[in-house]
């Protein structure tokens, strides 16, 4: 008997297209990370904003919602937690073993795709599910610079300015359209994300949103301390 | 046949009962804390391969390591520790004590030691944490002691000597510098692949402050090892 339904049974598998070239794994995993709480990166010239809202169950201490990946940049994801966790953990040791290699802090963008890469292992090998995850790299560059990246579920790699993931992202993203701007000092930048996260749903209220921020200053350009 | 010698030995140099060669390194504790020094020189045989290497290694707020031996283990090992120190940071929300970072250096010194392929590195770990002071002596076996003073490397016979007649429990800081000074003034003049400069580090839970030149002169007065 053939599978029926609209997907045809081309959903089955992540390793299998569609015949409209699509592979509907990867968009099953999308709606995985919608319905994880909201998570929010910004930038400016000023600095680097994420924030994302905590959910708490009855008398559970919540997970911290945003992770630091090394000194000069965090990491914030909306989906699975486990799914999550394997991919911060990995950032944090590529962003070790390239201080060890090469002396130097690590390019966001390099940490990104080191994660892209793994994420998309998980979209292509038999027996894995893609990661039900979309994550937001951000903090000052290398070189100082503000700077996020987005990996999608399935693999995808993205450098951005404002981005919004997680449940009710679309609203978010609409709030972001209308009101954020690239001249942002970084106070506004934090008020605009929690402003975000607040029209994004009711009942937001300001002790759930985590925020983590970094200036764009000299000071806090990363450094890698030499063995010489 | 009879003649081929058994060959399940290290080769001389792997040898964990040599002495570690080149350098002098000396560490003490004191009322406040442990102090740590070395000498600038790095030795090639009979050739001076540089007058101004760094063995004192900054690793955490109040931990520190000097090197003796094969020089890139000697590195490697400090940026690997390094690398472990940030993970276990970032992973646990806790600084590292000191006692942690020594037997981590002990354990992987000892897996190496037990795959025949051991770092040839004589370090000395030394600072301070919430539960203790602590100077750790090392060497390629993975063995590891914690001692009132130490010294390793090539001059370590002269240094030894002075703090075996010198060292008290429980000294002032002014004390204390004094003698681990004298200690490596010894090794300084006697031994030849020690010398070109001195370091010295003050390590206290507050954190580690590195003794500048014309304090050494003035501690050592006449006793300043190199022409003025």
């Amino acid at each position: 008997m053939l599978p029926t339904g609209a997907s045809m049974g081309y959903d089955r598998s992540s390793t299998m297209y569609s015949p409209d070239g699509r592979i509907i794994q990867t968009e099953y995993a999308r709606n995985a990370m919608r319905r994880g709480s909201i998570s929010i990166a910004l930038k400016s010239k000023a600095g680097v904003v994420l924030a994302g809202e905590m959910r708490v169950t009855d008398f559970d201490i919540p997970n911290h919602k945003i992770s630091k990946v090394d000194e000069h940049f965090s990491a914030i994801f909306a989906g699975f937690a486990a799914d999550g966790r394997l991919l911060i953990n990995r950032a944090r040791v590529e962003a070790q073993i390239h201080k060890m290699t090469y002396g130097t802090p690590a390019d966001i963008g390099y940490i990104a795709t080191k994660l892209a890469d793994y994420a998309h292992m998980y979209t292509q090998q038999g027996g894995l599910r893609p990661l039900g995850i979309g994550l937001l790299l951000g903090g000052l560059d290398y070189n100082g610079q503000p700077t996020i990246y987005y990996v999608y579920p399935g693999g995808g790699l993205t450098e951005t300015n404002a981005k919004a993931i997680g449940s009710n992202d679309s609203a978010a993203m609409e709030y972001l359209k209308s009101n954020y701007k690239e001249d942002l000092t970084l106070e506004e930048l934090i008020e605009l994300a929690k402003n975000t996260i607040k029209n994004s749903s009711e009942g937001i209220t300001d002790e759930l949103i985590e925020v983590w921020s970094i200036e764009a200053s000299e000071s806090n350009i990363p450094t890698v301390e030499q063995v010489y | 046949m009879n003649n081929v010698k058994p060959t399940n030995k290290f080769p001389d140099y792997l040898n964990p009962s040599e002495p570690i060669h080149g350098t002098t390194t000396v560490s003490l504790r004191y009322k406040d804390g442990v102090l740590i020094a070395a000498d600038n020189r790095a030795s090639a045989g009979y050739m001076v391969a540089s007058p101004r290497a760094k063995k004192l290694h900054v690793l955490a707020k109040s931990t520190a390591m000097s090197i003796a031996g094969m020089v890139s283990d000697a590195q490697y090992l400090v940026q690997l520790l390094r690398a472990e120190i940030n993970l276990f940071e970032l992973n646990r929300n806790r600084p590292m004590p000191t006692k942690m970072i020594g037997n981590l250096l002990a354990s992987v010194m000892y897996g190496q030691y037990r795959s025949f392929m051991p770092y040839y590195v004589g370090p000395i770990l030394a600072g301070v944490d919430e539960e203790g002071k602590y100077v750790f002596s090392m060497d390629p076996s993975g063995s590891i002691t914690n001692e009132p003073f130490t010294s390793t490397g090539s001059g370590s016979p002269f240094a030894l000597g002075v703090l075996e007649a010198m060292f008290e429990e429980n000294m002032t800081e002014k004390q204390a510098k004094k003698v681990i000074l004298l200690a490596l003034r010894s090794a300084i003049k006697k031994d030849i692949a020690t010398g070109d400069g001195i370091d010295l580090l003050v390590i206290t839970l507050d954190g580690i402050k590195k003794v500048n030149l014309d304090e050494i002169k003035t501690i050592l007065g006449d006793k300043y090892p190199f022409p003025q």
